[in-house]
């Protein structure tokens, strides 16, 4: 199914302008506020996976959720074929738009077979008919994922947890969308199942011509897997560019930062950043969010850096990538 | 006025009862990744542990009961609104229980009164537990405003005291059959359902199943009924075992007061009749005993079977699933480590 | 303070509407039984047009005037404390009636409430922290107990120790033959009249508490802060009381507010059993009189005596749980 209307360089089947979500927190009496995601512009092209990267807190786990409607935004656009998103009906919305959730183990109510969570999608959106259509459907959904027909009649607690996230996708492409949004869908499972099922979103790309947003923590993942890479940091977006382009020549020194913490990032393992020190949660609000932590910081992180490009399908947000003299004077107004 | 209706003090009840234990795998379980396997809720295993003692003996007691009502009037020995020769006897071997002050057949009353009796308690349980899910399961799925102002109402028709409400309201009514009966006094007993069904909603709403199947394109009231019921089941077997023992006392009081229609027997009905005819200063104890004894057993059934269902939602509710841990700790003393699994002869003791 | 004023406002809405169901039920209703109540009241004797006029507005027999109107005449009747006549003891007012037995029910429901609980909760934390021992064979006949309804229980209790044993009078709240007053011949034989119904509601009552405190108790057993209390090498004693009861006890308290209508509405019917002069007896009375000033009247004070325990029990829980006084 790979066309012109797929892969690098195709239009943009989903976009965001802006996106910002902001949390209220009221706790002893003050209030103070979470921005969770901040002035995100994010393109999902048809035929390509984009990785967003971040520690835990960073924000990326709602802009998965934003982006198949689950939280709103606080502001920003989400266009889905240059149609404006929070205008069009939500199921009509979703038919194009499906996710798959982190935890398999919890993504799947305990109660129901495999083969009801798959009929439902089937019967909602209009891609089968009550009786034996839905029946054959759900088999095909079931093979496309590589998972036997039988597993139809079994319940989730019968299944291994990779075979569980293999019917959690299963459920996903029952609307036959052309975005799929994948949270960290192989951070709760078993070291070696995990590079099947990276595998198997690659094919689904690759033949169906999905537009993949893969959320993670652990970057050497979304180098193997992504083909574009986008890094954020406290809610905010501080380098994108070509997957192999951030892992290789990171710009930006969280991204060396996170780079750092994966011994071998040949490897598919767990990088667990936060561990290393926790700043997200507690992070600068204005300016580079990323100071505080950051070996480099420079009196002109104070002010929100722009972003520089390295290449030009390369960007970071950091002063260091600014010529000296163009830095503004520290206390005064960004040029 | 939202925040009015939130009761801090009453959640802690709602926490304990809506513990995080109904469904879906233990948090901490699932969340390490090196178990690819977790311990998931393994269904026929947990519907093995419920069949405790006092779940069977709930069942025995309820059964009986059933039964009762069931075969109650054709079995009886003689019609019970019969008036006797024999007037006040004690248990003889004509009359098992004695006779009421006409001369009629106690055990007779009995047999036949279990039917209206169960009726009216099954039925208002029903209705009760029916609008307790509407209110308390809407509530928690939908929130906001239509929450507050849902929870503040089940949250007055629990402290507005029952019983008093009902002689008012019984009082206007003219005497109804047992719908009528079972449809007021669930007007009355649905609010601790509603919240309890409430809190647990609130717990399971944000679950990952439940934001799965939006994403899924299931409607709300797909969700409510297909997702969200089938996980707090044990929560409304509950509630309805609570109702029904619950509208059971009330029926019976408001029968004792002769708010209903006192010729359809029924146990309370018998105590309206022993009380006015002053069966206690004729020392007629066979009179007022049966009655409430039977409602006393059908209540302790109840509530059995209500344990055998807390227990499955609480397993530490279980009263020897720690013996081995009481007798260390009434050998002597606390034992500073004790987090080590109590050894199997240990539990035998 | 918040938590304390939230409650006070949801205490609020609640006697409004206690106050609205009583103003629209007699309008609600098919009319017959309250056309049938004011003829009778007619026969009864010379009614002064005021006093009719009054029940007019009480049960809205008034078509002249709109629903509004009467609504608000209502509210102001109410504040002047005016519940119009009670039929049964005509000519005496509701609120004379009511002000008679109020007392009665107070100390004696008051007082067997709060021995319940405290009894129920005591025991109920015992046997909790005993869990496994010889003390849960107290728990079936618990279980029996919470299901016995009050007022044969009230039956059983006067046979036993009334009429078999008599050590206790069957009935009343005092000998005939004593004028009511302060003096202790009076308060003496009050109180020994008072014995057995506070037994019976006791006895009902305090079997929910136990079985309540008991499994909170085990659930907080289990807790670690229990644990690490227990490694400490603190005493039993302390541990049981100051870590495990003092956490298991905060539900138990706000049960309280789920349990309190529910034993009020068993020791009404438990008053009747004895003829105990209280207002569950005097609600006896107008059942059996059709005397729906007095029904309506006794359900508002009821309501009010119920939402009134609430808050105490609000207080108490804010007293014992720190994190609400934090909030504040």
């Amino acid at each position: 199914m790979t066309s012109t209307t797929s892969g690098p360089g195709a239009e943009p089947v989903l976009r965001t302008t802006s996106l910002a979500k902001h949390y209220t927190l009221r706790g002893r009496g003050r209030r103070r506020t979470v921005r969770a995601v901040d002035d995100l512009d994010l393109a999902l092209v048809p035929g390509t996976v984009t990785a967003v990267v971040g520690e835990s807190g960073s924000g990326k786990s709602t802009v998965a959720k934003m982006l198949v409607r689950l939280v709103r935004p606080s502001s920003g656009r989400i266009t889905l074929d240059g149609r404006d998103a929070g205008r069009m009906n939500l199921r009509a919305y979703r038919k194009d738009v499906q996710m798959v959730f982190q935890d398999p183990f919890a993504s799947l109510n305990s109660v129901h077979t495999i083969g009801y969570h798959l009929a439902r999608p089937l019967l909602n959106f209009g891609r089968a008919r009550r009786g034996a259509d839905v029946a054959g459907k759900v088999r095909d959904l079931l093979q496309r994922v590589k998972l036997d027909p039988q597993f139809a009649d079994k319940l989730p607690h019968e299944l291994s947890g990779g075979q569980r996230q293999r019917a959690a996708i299963a459920r996903a492409l029952a609307s036959e969308p052309r975005v799929l949004l994948a949270d960290e869908p192989i951070s709760m499972l078993d070291v070696s199942i995990r590079l099947g099922i990276l595998n198997l979103l690659g094919e689904l790309r690759d033949t169906d011509g999905l537009a993949i947003l893969y959320v993670t923590h652990d970057i050497a993942s979304a180098r193997y897997f992504a083909d574009r890479t986008v890094v954020m940091y406290a809610g905010k977006v501080v380098e994108s560019g070509t997957a192999l382009e951030v892992t290789d020549q990171p710009a930006h020194p969280y991204t060396q930062l996170l780079i750092s913490a994966a011994p071998d990032p040949q490897r598919i393992e767990i990088v667990d950043v936060s561990r290393a020190s926790s700043g997200a949660a507690s992070a600068p609000t204005d300016g580079c969010r990323f100071r505080d932590r950051c070996p480099f910081a420079m009196d002109v992180c104070r002010q929100q850096p722009p972003d520089v490009a390295v290449t030009p399908s390369h960007t970071a947000a950091c002063w260091l990538r600014v010529d000296e003299s163009q830095r503004p004077a520290s206390g005064r107004e960004a040029a | 006025m939202a925040e009015t209706s939130d009761r801090p003090a009453t959640d802690a009840v709602d926490d304990v009862l809506a513990g995080d234990r109904v469904g879906g795998p233990v948090p901490g379980a699932a969340a390490d990744p090196l178990v690819s396997e977790p311990a998931d809720p393994g269904r026929p295993r947990r519907r093995r542990r419920t069949m405790s003692g006092k779940f069977v003996a709930g069942l025995v007691i309820l059964g009986l009961f059933v039964l009762m009502a069931a075969i109650g009037p054709l079995v009886a020995p003689y019609d019970p609104s019969n008036l006797g020769p024999d007037v006040l006897a004690p248990p003889s071997w004509q009359h098992w229980l004695g006779t009421t002050g006409t001369g009629q057949d106690v055990l007779s009353q009995l047999l036949v009164g279990a039917r209206q009796t169960l009726i009216i308690g099954v039925l208002a349980g029903l209705i009760a537990t029916a609008i307790s899910t509407i209110i308390g399961v809407t509530g928690g799925f939908v929130g906001g405003i239509a929450d507050d102002l849902l929870s503040l109402l089940s949250n007055v028709f629990l402290v507005v005291p029952a019983l008093p409400l009902l002689i008012v309201l019984t009082g206007y009514l003219p005497n109804g059959g047992p719908v009528a009966v079972a449809a007021v006094i669930s007007l009355t007993g649905w609010a601790w359902g509603s919240r309890v069904l409430r809190a647990q909603t609130l717990s399971i709403r944000r679950r990952d199943y439940i934001e799965a199947a939006r994403v899924a394109g299931e409607p709300g009231w797909r969700i409510i009924v297909f997702e969200i019921l089938p996980h707090v089941r044990a929560i409304l077997a509950s509630s309805f075992l609570f109702t029904v023992l619950f509208a059971i006392l009330t029926q019976v009081g408001l029968a004792f007061l002769g708010l209903v229609d006192v010729s359809q027997w029924s146990w309370g009905v018998m105590l309206y009749w022993a009380q006015s005819a002053d069966a206690l200063n004729a020392g007629a104890w066979w009179w007022f005993v049966p009655p409430g004894l039977a409602v006393a057993l059908i209540g302790t059934g109840l509530a059995l079977l209500n344990f055998g269902v807390d227990e499955f939602i609480n397993p530490r509710l279980r009263s020897n699933s720690l013996r081995g841990r009481a007798a260390r700790d009434s050998a002597g003393g606390f034992t500073p480590v004790v987090r080590t699994d109590p050894q199997p002869s240990e539990v035998q003791r | 303070m918040k938590f304390l004023l939230r409650r006070l406002g949801f205490t609020l809405i609640t006697a409004w509407a206690a106050i609205s169901i009583n103003f629209f039920l007699p309008r609600l209703m098919p009319g017959d039984p309250v056309q049938l109540m004011v003829a009778r009241l007619q026969q009864q004797g010379a009614v002064s047009p005021n006093a009719m006029q009054a029940m007019q507005v009480a049960f809205g027999l008034d078509d002249h005037t709109s629903l509004i109107v009467q609504y608000f005449q209502y509210w102001g009747q109410l504040f002047r404390g005016d519940l119009g006549r009670s039929i049964t003891f005509y000519p005496s007012s509701v609120s004379e009636v009511i002000g008679q037995a109020l007392p009665w029910t107070l100390v004696l429901v008051g007082v067997s409430t709060v021995i319940s609980f405290l009894l129920g909760t005591v025991l109920g934390a015992f046997i909790g922290w005993r869990r496994g021992s010889w003390a849960e064979t107290i728990l079936p006949l618990s279980t029996f107990l919470s299901s016995v309804p009050y007022f044969w229980m009230g039956l059983i209790v006067i046979s036993l120790f009334g009429a078999k044993l008599g050590w206790f009078p069957l009935s009343g709240g005092f000998d005939q033959g004593i004028d009511p007053s302060w003096s202790s011949d009076f308060v003496s034989n009050a109180l020994y009249h008072a014995v057995l119904p506070a037994i019976t509601i006791v006895l009902s009552s305090v079997a929910s508490w136990i079985l309540g405190m008991r499994n909170m108790m085990v659930t907080v057993m289990d807790e670690d802060y229990v644990l690490v209390a227990q490694a400490k090498g603190l005493s039993r004693l302390r541990v049981l009381s100051a870590y495990a009861a003092r956490n298991a006890v905060l539900p138990s308290i706000a049960g309280f507010a789920l349990s309190i209508s529910f034993v009020v509405s068993g020791s009404l019917l438990v008053e009747i059993v004895f003829s105990y002069p209280g207002i569950g007896y005097s609600l006896y009375q107008a059942v059996n009189n059709e005397d729906f000033p007095l029904m309506q009247g006794i359900f508002l004070i009821i309501t009010f005596a119920v939402l009134l325990a609430n808050l105490v029990a609000d207080v108490a829980y804010v007293l014992l749980d720190p994190r609400t006084r934090q909030d504040a």
